[in-house]
């Protein structure tokens, strides 16, 4: 969602704060459970449709219930169920990237289970095909930048030892999440981020050769447009 | 080169059409965009609301997205036209990053908007999303076939996946500048070659 562009704010360096997010409620608690029937509404129904009288339905719990964990009432529980969805990423991103040999295996992993996970996520699914204006509108101009603030806190730290640089940790992790962002928004038929030679061939071609040092003579097998065999 | 929001020079002028569009640009820089009437935007061409019916029967919604549309063309051919002299690859990206910035800076609309304007700007813009990746992915490819043809890329390298993924960095970036700082020409050239051009340039000798 970028078509003209953003920098509407100061100069220099932006510095969006990071989103700050929650911490995950336990399991089985009545806020999981209301969170988790926000996202079936929306993946049934959309934002628009979604009332909070389908949400107790879908929760099992009471009208009273969700409005005394969600007293903003809609907007809130969307919001939060959106920040939660955005720490479960985060969560299994860290986890995927702890289990990282090197700064390639790293890469991959990470954006090949980002990119599954958005894939997968069908509340996303339904508002970009159904309410694309709900969701393009938090990605828009540089309202990403919070976004890729997050991605840098949450992600950098796991990138930080594979780096001949750690100090720009940051700055890769937001280089990937700008390449996730933009192949989901806007999807390519040579590079399909939940299949794994295509996000290892991206890692590869473009990613790498800016993170090795020294004159890369090392330059692997190059991104092409895939042949689908059809 | 001006990169100031002038009339492109040669584009086509004169057409009440253009006329038209060109008052709605000054009616979203005074009022928003959502702020203006077709009333105004006919006063400030003057034309007639007729006129400005006849050229967009859909009425605003249609103007708005048609003007949102035509203004991102003559941004980036404007970009286009100005790196034109640039003698290398990194340089014409590098100098449309740091002009794209000044641009949209500079531009009253962009610093006048509230968030429901930006919302209406959003799906105004959308339509035209695909053309406007089309026509900048179309314009590198043709720049990358003769580098490739003067031995300057990669072994391997195909210009058309380059061009896509080169057009994705320049969207993100100067949508969502994220950190890095496009009024700075270093950074900004640090960042075209770590994050643009090292996977598809051959790297310099020396370096």
């Amino acid at each position: 969602m970028t078509v003209i562009a953003g920098g509407r704010t100061g100069t220099g360096p932006v510095d969006a704060a990071a989103v700050a997010l929650p911490a995950l409620p336990p399991a089985g608690s009545n806020e999981a459970k209301v969170l988790d029937a926000v996202l079936a509404c929306v993946a049934r129904w959309g934002m628009q449709k979604t009332t909070i009288d389908d949400v107790a339905r879908e929760s099992g719990l009471s009208r009273a219930t969700v409005y005394r964990l969600f007293p903003g009432g809609k907007p809130e529980m969307l919001r939060s169920a959106v920040l939660a969805d955005v720490a479960r990423l985060g969560g299994e991103l860290t986890g995927e990237l702890a289990r990282a040999t090197d700064l390639e295996d790293c890469l991959v992993r990470g954006l090949l289970a980002a990119g599954r996970h958005l894939s997968e996520d069908a509340a996303l699914a339904f508002l970009l095909e159904h309410e694309p204006a709900s969701v393009e509108a938090h990605l828009a101009f540089d309202r990403l930048d919070g976004l890729f603030a997050t991605a840098a806190a949450v992600v950098g730290p796991s990138l930080a030892p594979h780096l001949a640089e750690p100090g720009r940790a940051g700055e890769v992790a937001v280089w990937a999440a700008r390449l996730l962002v933009s192949y989901f928004l806007h999807p390519s038929p040579a590079v399909d981020l939940t299949v794994e030679d295509d996000v290892r061939r991206l890692v590869r071609t473009h990613l790498l050769p800016g993170l090795v040092p020294g004159p890369s003579d090392n330059h692997p097998t190059p991104l092409t447009t895939r042949s689908t065999g059809t | 080169m001006s990169d100031d929001p002038a009339p492109v020079p040669g584009a086509p002028s004169g057409g009440a059409r253009e006329r038209i569009m060109v008052a709605a640009l000054r009616c979203v820089e005074r009022d928003g965009v959502r702020g203006f009437s077709l009333e105004d935007v006919a006063a400030e061409a003057g034309v007639s609301r007729t006129t400005v019916y006849r050229h967009f029967p859909e009425g605003r919604s249609q103007l708005v997205q048609e003007t949102a549309t035509w203004e991102v063309g003559r941004f980036w051919s404007r970009i286009a036209t100005a790196v034109a002299e640039q003698p290398t690859l990194e340089d014409r990206l590098v100098e449309g990053l740091l002009m794209g910035t000044r641009m949209i800076r500079r531009s009253r609309i962009m610093a006048n908007l509230m968030d429901p304007d930006l919302d209406e700007l959003v799906s105004a813009l959308r339509p035209a999303e695909p053309l406007v990746h089309t026509v900048i992915a179309d314009y590198l490819r043709a720049l990358l076939e003769d580098e490739a043809a003067a031995g300057r890329l990669r072994p391997g390298t195909d210009p058309a996946e380059a061009a896509d993924y080169l057009t994705r960095m320049i969207l993100s970036v100067l949508g969502s500048p994220a950190g890095v700082d496009l009024t700075d020409a270093e950074a900004t050239r640090d960042l075209v070659r770590r994050q643009f051009l090292a996977g598809i340039v051959v790297p310099p000798s020396g370096k």
